[in-house]
C-alpha cells in the first residue's frame, strides 16, 4: 500500500518544493513520507504550496502568469485540496478558495485574467467547489466579459445547482452584460417559476436600488413574461415582507430607499404610475407601491 | 495575624467556541493571545498556536500555554485580556478581544465571556494559597493584607455573615451584571461564592436523559421509571459565601396550579431530582435551617413522542450529504436530550411508505432520494425548497437533510432552516406571569428584585407552501460540520434542536437582533437570557442550549403536538 502510494507522495513533495522555490519559499524542512506521519505531511504540503501560490498572486504580473499555469495542472490542484478536502468541506473553505480571494481582493486587470482563463479550463469544471468559486469571484469583474457571461450562461441551468450563486453573482455584478444575462433568465421558461422568483427574492432584493437592474426589471414588465413572475417584481421591487419571503435565518434586505439615485427613482416612480393605472394589482402591492412612490417624493422634494 | 502572605492567583482560558469563523475565503485558523498586567508589569501567555476554526463549533485550548501564575501581592487590580486573531490569506485579522479587571479581594472565578459577533471564552481564576491551588478549606487563609494599609484578614471564604442561595432556570447561567440578577448586599468582608452555572460543552448520545439540569419541564414518570438518569435534576447555581454547608439544605415541594411532583433519592443537599406525578406548574423551594432560600418554577408534563421521519437528499458525486443513517440516530438522540427540557422527544417513524422515489434505508423512518444538483447544492434562501416536500408524510415531522443552502449576503452559510409549519394554537403571542419569572426575566419576583410582571413572547406565524397544508419540515446542511465526531454531533443536535423551536413557532432570543439598526422581525420581543438561550440566533451548541417556562407553553401549542 505504502509503496502504491510512492509515485504520488514523491510528486507531491517535487511540486511542494518547487513552488515554495518559485515564491522565494524554501520546501518545509523534516518532511516524511512515512505512513504514520502521512496525514499530517499531507496537511503541511497543502500549506505550504499554498503559501508560495498565494505570494504568487500577490506578485507582478510574471508570477501571475506563472500563478495562471499553476492552477491550471491538476496534479497542483490535487495537492492543494484532496479529494476528501472536496468532500467535506464547504467550497470556502477550501485552499483553492483562498487564492481565488486574494485574486478578488486584488482586482486588477491581470488578476481578472487569470480568473477568465481558469473559467476556460476543463479541469476547473472537475469540481463543483471550484465551478462555484468561479461563479461568484467574477461578481468583481466589471464590467463582465464575454467570456464570463458564457461561463455563466452554462452555470446557470434548471436545477444544476449553480444557478442560484450565478444570479446573485450577474447581480452583484451589476454590469450591462450581466444583467442582461439575468433578464434573459428570468423570461426562460426552463426554470420553474419558483426558481425564478427565488433569485428574485434572494438576489434582486438586495441591489434594487441599481439602475440598470431596474431598468432591466421595467422592460420586463412590458414583457410577456409569466404574470406571477411579474407579479414577484413589482413585490421585490415596491415591498419587503421578510416572514413571508424567507425562512427566519435566511432573512435577505433591500438597500435603503435615501440611497436611490434619481435615475433609479425615476424609474421606480414611472413603473409605480403605470402599475396604479393598471388591474393586475393585489391590494396589498397596491398598497405597497402606494407607500413606495410617496416615500421616494417626499425623498425627492427634501432633497431638492 | 500580623503575618504576610504571599498573594498569588492562576488565570487560565479553558475553551473558544466560535460564532463567526470570519468571512474570507481558504483556510481559516485563529490563534490567541492573552494578557495580564498591574505595576508596569505586563505578562502574555498563549503562545502562537493556530486553530482551525468552523462556524459554531467550541474547543479546549491546551492548558499549558493559557494558563499562568503571577504574583498579586498588594495589588488592588489586576488587568486582563484576551484576543483572537484571524489567518488568512497570509494576513491577521483581529476577531475581537475581551478585557476585564480583577479587583482584590481576589475571587474565585469561572464564567464566559462574550464578544458580540465572533467568540466566547471560557476562564478560570483560581487562587492559590501558599502554592496549591483548586478548592480551599474555607477557613484558610488566602492573604493578609496587613502590611498594605489595611487590618482586614481575608480567608477563602470569610465569615459566615450572610448567605444568599440561587438555583437559576437558565443553564449556562448568564453572566451577572448590575442589574441581573438582582442580589443582597452582603457585609463587607463577605467571602466569594460558590458557582455551578457552567453549561454542557458537549451533549452525546449516550448522556444520560436528564443531562440538560434545571429544566423547565419535569417529566411525569412512573416510580418505576424513575432514575438518577431520567428524573429532572436541579441544583444550586450559586451560594455566598462558599462556604455554606449545601449539604443542609432541604427542598420542598409546592403545587401551583395543580401540578405534584416527588423527590428522587432524598430532597436534601446540593442537588435534587424530581418526577412528576400530576400535570400543572410546581414551585420547587430549598430552605436552609427552615428559611426559604431559593426557588424555582417547573411544569409537570408527560414527555410528549412526536413522529419524525429524516429524508438524505443527495445529488450526484460532490453533491451528497457527510451524514448517513447511523449518523442521523445520533444527531435526533443529542437533540432529543436538548429538547426533553421542554417536554418533547422525537421517535421515528415506522411507517415504510415512500414517495418521490426515495427508498428506505436500513433502519426504519430514515429515507434515501436521488435528485438533481439544484436540489440539494446552494438551494435558493427564499421561498420554499423542494427537497423539504420530498417523501414526506402528513401531520409528523419532516427532517431533510441536504448539501447546503446558498451563501449569505453577509458571508458564511446556514447550518439548517424550518421551512414549513402552521401557525400556533395560542395565535401571535404567549404570556406568562409566574414567580420567578420565567428565565429570571427581570424583575424575577425573587425579592430584593420587585415583583415580577407579565411577560409576552411573539410567536413565529405560519410559514406554508400551497397545498401542503399538513407539512412540517425543516433541512440541515453539511455546514455542520464532521457529523460523527463529538464536536459535530453536538452541533448537528443542536441546530435541530433550534430549527424544531421554530417549527413549533419559537422565535429568535437573543440580547439584541438588528440588521443594519433595524430591529428584524425574527426576534420574540424578549431580551433575556441575553446569550444563552437554544432560540439565538447565532451562538454555538455550547452556549445557547436552555428553553423556557414561556417557551415551553408555546411548544405545547402547535399544531404538531395536538
Amino acid at each position: 500500500m505504502i509503496a502504491a502510494r510512492l509515485p504520488r507522495m514523491v510528486l507531491l513533495l517535487l511540486l511542494v518544493f518547487t513552488v515554495g522555490m518559485a515564491a522565494g519559499l524554501s520546501a518545509a524542512p523534516g518532511t516524511s513520507v512515512t505512513g504514520e506521519t502521512k496525514m499530517a505531511d499531507s496537511m503541511s504540503n497543502s500549506e505550504t504550496l499554498f503559501n508560495g501560490l498565494l505570494e504568487m498572486a500577490n506578485g507582478d504580473t510574471s508570477k501571475l502568469e506563472e500563478l495562471q499555469r499553476r492552477l491550471l495542472d491538476p496534479a497542483v490542484l490535487d495537492v492543494l485540496d484532496s479529494e476528501a478536502d472536496y468532500e467535506t468541506e464547504m467550497p470556502e473553505d477550501l485552499y483553492v478558495a483562498g487564492l481565488i480571494q486574494a485574486l478578488m481582493d486584488r482586482g486588477d486587470a491581470p488578476a481578472q485574467k487569470v480568473l477568465s482563463q481558469l473559467t476556460l479550463a476543463p479541469v476547473w469544471a472537475d469540481q463543483d467547489a471550484r465551478i462555484e468559486l468561479l461563479v461568484q469571484a467574477l461578481a468583481t469583474v466589471r464590467p463582465a466579459t464575454p467570456d464570463a457571461i458564457v461561463f455563466w450562461d452554462k452555470y446557470s441551468q434548471p436545477e444544476d445547482g449553480f444557478a442560484n450563486l450565478t444570479i446573485d453573482a450577474c447581480t452583484a455584478n451589476g454590469s450591462a452584460p450581466a444583467i442582461d444575462l439575468v433578464g434573459r433568465k428570468l423570461i426562460d421558461s426552463k426554470h420553474s417559476v419558483e426558481e425564478r422568483s427565488g433569485w428574485l427574492y434572494s438576489s434582486v432584493v438586495p441591489h434594487r436600488n441599481d439602475e440598470t437592474l431596474l431598468a432591466m426589471l421595467d422592460a420586463l414588465m412590458g414583457s410577456p413574461v409569466d404574470a406571477e413572475i411579474k407579479s414577484v417584481i413589482v413585490d421585490v421591487i415596491f415591498d419587503h415582507r421578510p416572514e413571508e419571503w424567507y425562512s427566519i435565518h435566511t432573512q435577505v434586505f433591500p438597500p435603503p430607499r435615501s440611497e436611490l439615485s434619481a435615475e433609479s427613482a425615476a424609474i421606480v416612480l414611472r413603473l409605480a404610475d403605470r402599475l396604479l393605472q393598471s388591474d393586475t394589482l393585489t391590494d396589498q402591492q397596491r398598497e405597497a407601491v402606494v407607500a413606495s412612490k410617496k416615500q421616494i417624493e417626499d425623498m425627492l422634494e427634501e432633497q431638492s | 495575624m500580623a503575618k504576610t502572605l504571599e498573594e498569588k492567583i492562576r488565570i487560565t482560558y479553558i475553551a473558544v467556541a466560535v460564532k463567526n469563523p470570519g468571512y474570507v475565503w481558504g483556510k481559516k485558523n485563529w490563534s490567541f493571545s492573552a494578557h495580564a498586567n498591574y505595576a508596569n508589569k505586563f505578562f502574555d501567555f498563549g503562545g502562537n498556536t493556530k486553530f482551525p476554526v468552523k462556524k459554531k463549533h467550541a474547543f479546549d485550548l491546551p492548558k499549558k500555554s493559557f494558563s499562568i501564575e503571577i504574583d498579586v501581592t498588594g495589588q488592588r487590580s489586576v488587568k486582563i485580556g484576551f484576543e483572537a486573531t484571524l489567518h488568512a490569506l497570509g494576513t491577521k485579522i483581529g476577531m475581537g478581544k475581551v478585557e476585564h479587571t480583577l479587583r482584590a479581594p481576589f475571587k474565585q472565578i469561572f464564567g464566559r465571556i462574550d464578544t458580540v459577533k465572533n467568540f466566547s471564552v471560557w476562564m478560570n481564576v483560581e487562587l492559590l494559597v501558599r502554592g496549591r491551588s483548586g478548592v480551599h478549606n474555607p477557613n484558610e487563609f488566602f492573604a493578609s493584607r496587613d502590611t498594605h494599609g489595611g487590618k482586614i484578614m481575608t480567608t477563602v471564604s470569610g465569615a459566615r455573615v450572610a448567605r444568599w442561595v440561587e438555583v437559576c432556570p437558565v443553564k449556562p447561567v448568564p453572566n451577572a451584571t448590575r442589574k441581573w440578577p438582582v442580589r443582597p448586599l452582603l457585609p463587607p468582608g463577605t467571602a466569594p461564592a460558590y458557582e455551578n452555572g457552567a453549561g454542557l460543552t458537549s451533549i452525546t448520545p449516550t448522556d444520560t436523559l436528564n443531562v440538560v439540569t434545571n429544566p423547565a419541564v419535569v417529566p411525569k414518570l412512573s416510580r418505576a421509571d424513575a432514575d438518577f438518569a431520567s428524573c429532572a435534576k436541579f441544583h444550586v447555581t450559586y451560594a455566598r459565601p462558599k462556604s455554606l454547608d449545601l449539604e443542609k439544605l432541604r427542598w420542598e415541594v409546592h403545587s401551583l396550579g395543580g401540578g405534584r411532583a416527588e423527590f428522587h433519592g432524598g430532597n436534601t443537599g446540593e442537588d435534587v431530582y424530581l418526577r412528576g406525578t400530576r400535570n400543572g406548574q410546581i414551585l420547587l423551594e430549598a430552605k436552609l435551617e427552615g428559611a426559604r432560600v431559593a426557588s424555582i418554577r417547573a411544569t409537570v408534563m408527560e414527555i410528549k413522542k412526536i413522529k419524525c421521519r429524516f429524508t438524505i437528499v443527495n445529488g450526484p458525486k460532490g453533491s451528497t450529504t457527510l451524514a448517513g443513517p447511523k449518523d442521523i440516530v445520533k444527531h435526533l438522540a443529542v437533540a432529543n436530550r436538548i429538547l426533553r427540557q421542554a417536554g418533547i422527544w422525537f421517535v421515528l417513524d415506522t411507517d415504510k411508505t415512500v414517495s418521490d422515489g426515495a427508498k428506505p434505508t436500513k433502519i426504519p423512518g430514515i429515507f434515501r432520494v436521488q435528485v438533481r444538483r439544484g436540489i440539494t447544492r446552494n438551494i435558493s434562501l427564499a421561498g420554499f425548497p423542494k427537497a423539504t416536500q420530498l417523501n414526506y408524510r402528513e401531520n409528523l415531522m419532516n427532517f431533510v437533510y441536504i448539501h447546503s443552502c446558498a451563501p449569505l449576503a453577509t458571508g458564511g452559510r446556514i447550518l439548517g432552516a424550518a421551512t414549513d409549519f402552521p401557525a400556533s394554537r395560542a395565535g401571535g403571542t404567549i404570556s406568562d406571569n409566574g414567580t420567578p419569572s420565567s428565565s429570571w426575566i427581570p424583575p424575577t419576583g425573587l425579592p430584593p428584585d420587585a415583583t415580577a410582571k407579565t411577560n409576552r413572547m411573539k410567536l413565529l406565524g405560519r410559514r406554508q407552501r400551497a397545498g401542503h397544508p399538513k407539512l412540517f419540515a425543516m433541512y440541515i446542511t453539511n455546514a455542520c460540520g464532521k457529523p460523527a465526531s463529538e464536536a459535530g454531533m453536538f452541533t448537528y443536535g443542536n441546530t435541530i434542536a433550534h430549527e424544531i423551536g421554530h417549527v413549533l413557532n419559537l422565535r429568535h432570543r437573543n440580547l439584541d437582533m438588528k440588521n443594519k439598526g433595524v430591529e428584524t422581525s425574527g426576534h420574540d420581543g424578549i431580551k433575556h437570557p441575553p446569550q444563552e438561550n437554544l432560540m439565538h440566533a447565532n451562538n454555538p451548541a455550547s452556549q445557547a442550549q436552555d428553553i423556557d417556562l414561556l417557551q415551553v407553553k408555546a411548544i405545547h401549542r402547535s399544531p404538531l403536538l395536538r
